[in-house]
């Protein structure tokens, strides 16, 4: 198989040994070291605890002595998260005005399936709460939104997982993302501390981009249990984060009604943000899964 | 009201009141339904009779909750340090059924000099000798009757008279000193000690007698202990037709005061109370090293019966003979290896929120179904072995139970048995013919979902200096604070294969591990130490901010490997705990599981002192144990050092000083 379509088989199977193997000898060939840190990785998981020490020695030198050339083949601005077997998958971007042209060429990666983006420059967020315009009588006000509406623009192309933790975009933010391209593939989703409201939250589930959400992690945004309702629209999803969201006992309701509550393997939840009516009914709800049920019974 | 409930019990067991005194107390007792003021090894206990805890022991004040303490009775004048609690029968398991009261504070100032004098062989492997001791020795002894610590056995039926079981070990090492001093060399040969577990009895004139029986001997396996000699001591003298007879050996008539019998446990032996004169003696025994002693399955397998059917026969009396013969059994079969019993063994068949299973205290048997799996059988036999508490009920509660005598001479009738009863309840063909998918009462359950990790910390200097931008969850010392208090509650959850969650029962499939025809059940995982690493002006401190987020119930087992075999239609599991019987242990312990509050710096300022420290104040104070303020005390077996103990230790110093130890 050539090289090209070795990647595809391995960003769609990244656990195929055999599709590895392959690789290894394709870049071998090419004399990419990678290719041996591939066997010795490989030869890693089976060894011996001696043999093992020996081959992160190794490992740890090889990586150290190309890591750079590696992470070059990357543009500039964009970070490497997480690697395999010296290839980027996860990358990372600060938005700005070119952060979308970045990300196209990021995404060029061969093994490139995970984005982040950062907040970058927030120098209102950096000051906020120093001036007397920033509180009412209530306490602090949210700090406006990051202009984002750039994400509009943004190719998502092959990616299964995108991270937009704390990026503070609010629902204009959202609602640009909503109109961004690419192959409808992501399956996790990262919106914790993003200052979403209902609308954005559902936006974004209206878009086919998301279709195939099956991780969402939505801590700390403006969700209500109009948001959660509008989730509704994730039939795949099996691991959902609400925590720190005011969604009350409609929301606990909501979430009961969802087509995916039979199926959801993670789900968290504080009392709070349910309401202890919320905590009663979901710790006798006969739709919820054995063992989300228990955990409510303890809460 | 309680108090007098309480003090009344106490009046009452002097044997002074009348038989309508009595029943009157009684029906006020069975009307009381109260809830019980703390939990001691397990047990939920009250500090007066209710309808459920009516049986009464005596603990060590000192282990009960500071804020309760108080309420509970000290009846024993002699013995001030112990407290009277009541327990429900119904939770007792075979760890507590008998309630062994430490005494060695009785004989911490008494100069224990004793000397075994004169001994006299009465027969074949059985001695008496005479005790010498100073008088204060002897009042210390004699006092051992007057504490008013007895209380009926449980196996009463066979047994007359009263008795209560104490520890001391300054008492046995005294006597350890004089029996080596005094008894033939050839008979102490591998002798070890004293066991420092004693039995008090005490009979009355025209009491019954303990019927024939062998003394169960003192084991423990992996010491390669074993006793060989039963040793009696009167400390009050009488006679009787004989007060003591050793079948095929000697009988004693006359027993004077302060005598000691020590003889050889082979013998069958049947005591009779004096016929004037109240009859008060000690029992022990004489401890050996026998490094090649061996354990055979079959008598563990006694044994494990013998004890079950202690327990079960709480509920269905008619098992206690039953207990009886099989402890026989065992003591006989010790010695002159294992004959056959008594027929028409008993089995007792349970149901627990569905789950049919047939026990015998050894053999566990459970209908083969797709809805259950063998970890799930193993953790409802522990369940049920241990007789653990989910939520408030002990698990023997919550069965439905019924005493069923074998229908043959081997186990064939079993599987067809619990189909059949599995067909009756359900309406179904039964289990593994059923098309009605039913759910397992005792489902896997992911411990990480109590872990959520901790948020990216933003660069936030503290409440006070940026006040517009502080976020609890995302400050540093509170997230660092955070998951230390998770690595707490981690370091008591995650070894626990079972869980009670509410009155939920989980269980972490990664700790039955099945290797074989064995299913180990792991007790311990490693913890991983959480590194961590201040410009706090105001808004509280880190730990107002840690709140709890729910209540876990761990229960902590350490047991040797359960073997199992399966057919068709059947998991059989067999439990030989007793192999290493040092090794067998059950805990339950209660954990909260931390989570940050979102407060602003004005709500922090503003907790008042019983809100301020949801958290720390929800951590069970017997579960801080180990760390530097306390370098005696050792962390529970299932548990590494946590990182947060110093701290935890420093917080309840902190909470009983402003609240005073009585009111906290």
């Amino acid at each position: 198989m050539e090289a090209t379509a070795l990647e595809q088989r391995l960003r769609e199977h990244p656990d195929d040994v055999a599709a590895w193997r392959a690789y290894a000898d394709a870049l071998h060939e090419r004399g990419d070291v990678r290719g041996k840190l591939i066997e010795w990785e490989r030869r890693s998981r089976v060894a011996g605890s001696a043999e093992r020490e020996q081959l992160a020695s190794k490992i740890q030198l090889l990586s150290e002595k190309h890591q750079d050339s590696w992470d070059a083949e990357l543009p500039s601005g964009v970070s490497v998260e997480a690697r395999r077997h010296g290839f980027a998958t996860k990358v990372a971007v600060d938005w700005s005005d070119e952060a979308p042209a970045l990300i196209a060429e990021a995404l060029q990666g061969p093994f490139v399936t995970a984005l982040r983006i950062k907040a970058g420059d927030d120098p209102e967020g950096e000051e906020w709460g120093h001036e007397e315009e920033h509180w009412d009588e209530n306490g602090p006000l949210m700090p406006p939104p990051i202009e984002a509406d750039g994400l509009a623009s943004v190719d998502l192309g092959r990616l299964s997982a995108l991270d937009l933790s704390y990026f503070r975009m609010g629902d204009p933010g959202a609602e640009a993302l909503a109109a961004a391209t690419g192959s409808g593939r992501i399956e996790t989703l990262d919106l914790r501390y993003c200052a979403i409201g209902d609308s954005g939250l559902a936006a974004l589930i209206a878009s086919p981009q998301f279709a195939a959400v099956r991780r969402l992690h939505l801590q700390c945004n403006a969700v209500t249990a109009e948001g959660v309702r509008s989730l509704s629209g994730l039939t795949n999803l099996i691991e959902l984060d609400l925590r720190y969201n005011d969604i009350g006992e409609d929301g606990a309701d909501a979430l009961l009604s969802a087509p995916f509550i039979g199926s959801l393997q993670r789900l968290l939840l504080y009392r709070d943000d349910v309401s202890e009516a919320g905590v009663q009914k979901l710790a006798s709800a006969p739709q919820l899964p054995t063992t989300l049920r228990s955990y409510w019974r303890s809460v | 009201m309680s108090a007098e409930l309480r003090d009344r019990f106490f009046a009452l067991s002097t044997g002074e009141a009348t038989g309508e005194e009595v029943a009157r107390y009684r029906a006020e007792v069975d009307a009381t339904d109260t809830e019980p003021a703390a939990t001691l090894d397990g047990l939920s206990v009250s500090w007066h009779p209710t309808a459920r805890h009516k049986s009464v022991r005596f603990v060590d004040a000192e282990r009960i909750d500071a804020d309760v303490r108080e309420l509970f009775a000290r009846p024993s004048e002699g013995a001030p340090h112990l407290a009277a609690v009541f327990v429900d029968p119904r939770e007792l398991s075979f760890r507590t059924f008998e309630n062994i009261v430490p005494l060695d504070h009785l004989f911490a100032d008494v100069p224990l000099d004793l000397e075994l004098a004169e001994p006299v062989e009465l027969g074949q492997d059985a001695y008496a000798l005479s005790l010498r001791l100073p008088d204060a020795t002897r009042a210390g002894l004699e006092r051992l009757d007057s504490l008013n610590l007895y209380v009926p056995p449980l196996n009463a039926s066979s047994r007359g008279g009263e008795r209560f079981i104490f520890h001391s070990a300054l008492l046995a090492e005294a006597l350890t000193k004089a029996v080596t001093a005094s008894m033939p060399e050839a008979t102490l040969d591998g002798f070890s000690h004293v066991n420092p577990v004693f039995r008090c009895n005490r009979f009355e004139p025209g009491d019954s007698n303990f019927h024939h029986h062998r003394d169960t001997p003192y084991y423990d396996a992996a010491r390669g202990h074993v006793s060989r000699y039963t040793v009696l001591l009167y400390l009050t003298g009488g006679s009787a037709d004989p007060a003591l007879d050793l079948v095929g050996g000697p009988a004693v008539s006359e027993i004077e005061p302060l005598t000691c019998v020590i003889f050889d446990q082979r013998y069958e032996h049947e005591g009779a109370p004096f016929r004037d004169g109240r009859k008060v003696f000690l029992r022990t025994e004489l401890v050996f090293s026998e490094p090649d002693v061996t354990h055979d399955p079959e008598i563990g397998a006694l044994f494990s019966k013998a004890c079950y059917w202690t327990g079960e026969s709480v509920f269905a009396p008619e098992l206690a003979r039953h207990a009886d013969a099989y402890y026989n059994q065992v003591a006989a079969a010790h010695w002159n290896g294992l004959t056959s019993g008594e027929t028409g063994e008993p089995f007792v068949h349970k149901q627990f929120r569905g789950v049919h299973f047939l026990a015998n205290g050894y053999d566990f048997w459970f209908p083969k179904s797709d809805t259950l799996s063998l970890a799930e059988c193993a953790a409802i036999t522990l369940l049920d072995y241990f007789n653990c508490k989910l939520g408030d009920t002990a698990f023997r509660d919550l069965c439905d139970t019924a005493v069923v005598e074998a229908e043959g001479p081997d186990g064939t009738w079993i599987p067809a048995f619990l189909n059949a009863k599995y067909s009756e309840k359900s309406g179904s063909p039964g289990p593994s013919d059923s098309s009605i998918p039913s759910s397992s009462p005792v489902s896997s359950f992911d411990k990480s979902a109590f872990f959520p990790d901790g948020e990216e910390t933003d660069n936030v200097c503290c409440p006070f200096h940026d006040f517009g931008r502080f976020d609890a969850t995302r400050f540093d010392e509170i997230v660092d604070l955070y998951e230390r208090a998770q690595s707490f509650a981690k370091a008591h959850i995650m070894p626990a294969p079972i869980l009670m969650l509410g009155e939920d029962v989980v269980l972490d499939p990664e700790k039955f591990v099945i290797r074989g025809n064995q299913i180990h059940i792991l007790s311990k995982d490693p913890l991983t130490p959480v590194n961590f690493a201040a410009c706090w002006n105001s808004g509280g401190t880190p730990d107002n901010y840690i709140d709890v987020a729910a209540t876990v119930g761990a229960a902590h087992f350490l047991v040797p490997p359960i073997v199992f075999s399966e057919s068709d239609d059947c998991y059989h599991l067999q439990f030989d705990f007793f192999r290493n019987t040092w090794m067998v242990r059950h805990q339950q312990s209660t954990v909260p599981v931390p989570m940050i509050r979102r407060l602003s710096e004005i709500d922090a300022e503003e907790l008042d002192d019983e809100e301020a420290f949801p958290w720390m104040d929800a951590v069970d104070p017997s579960l801080v144990t180990g760390g530097s303020a306390e370098p005696a005390a050792r962390t529970p077996w299932w548990a590494d050092e946590s990182p947060l103990v110093d701290e935890l230790y420093e917080h309840i110093s902190e909470r009983h000083e402003f609240y005073g130890e009585d009111d906290y």
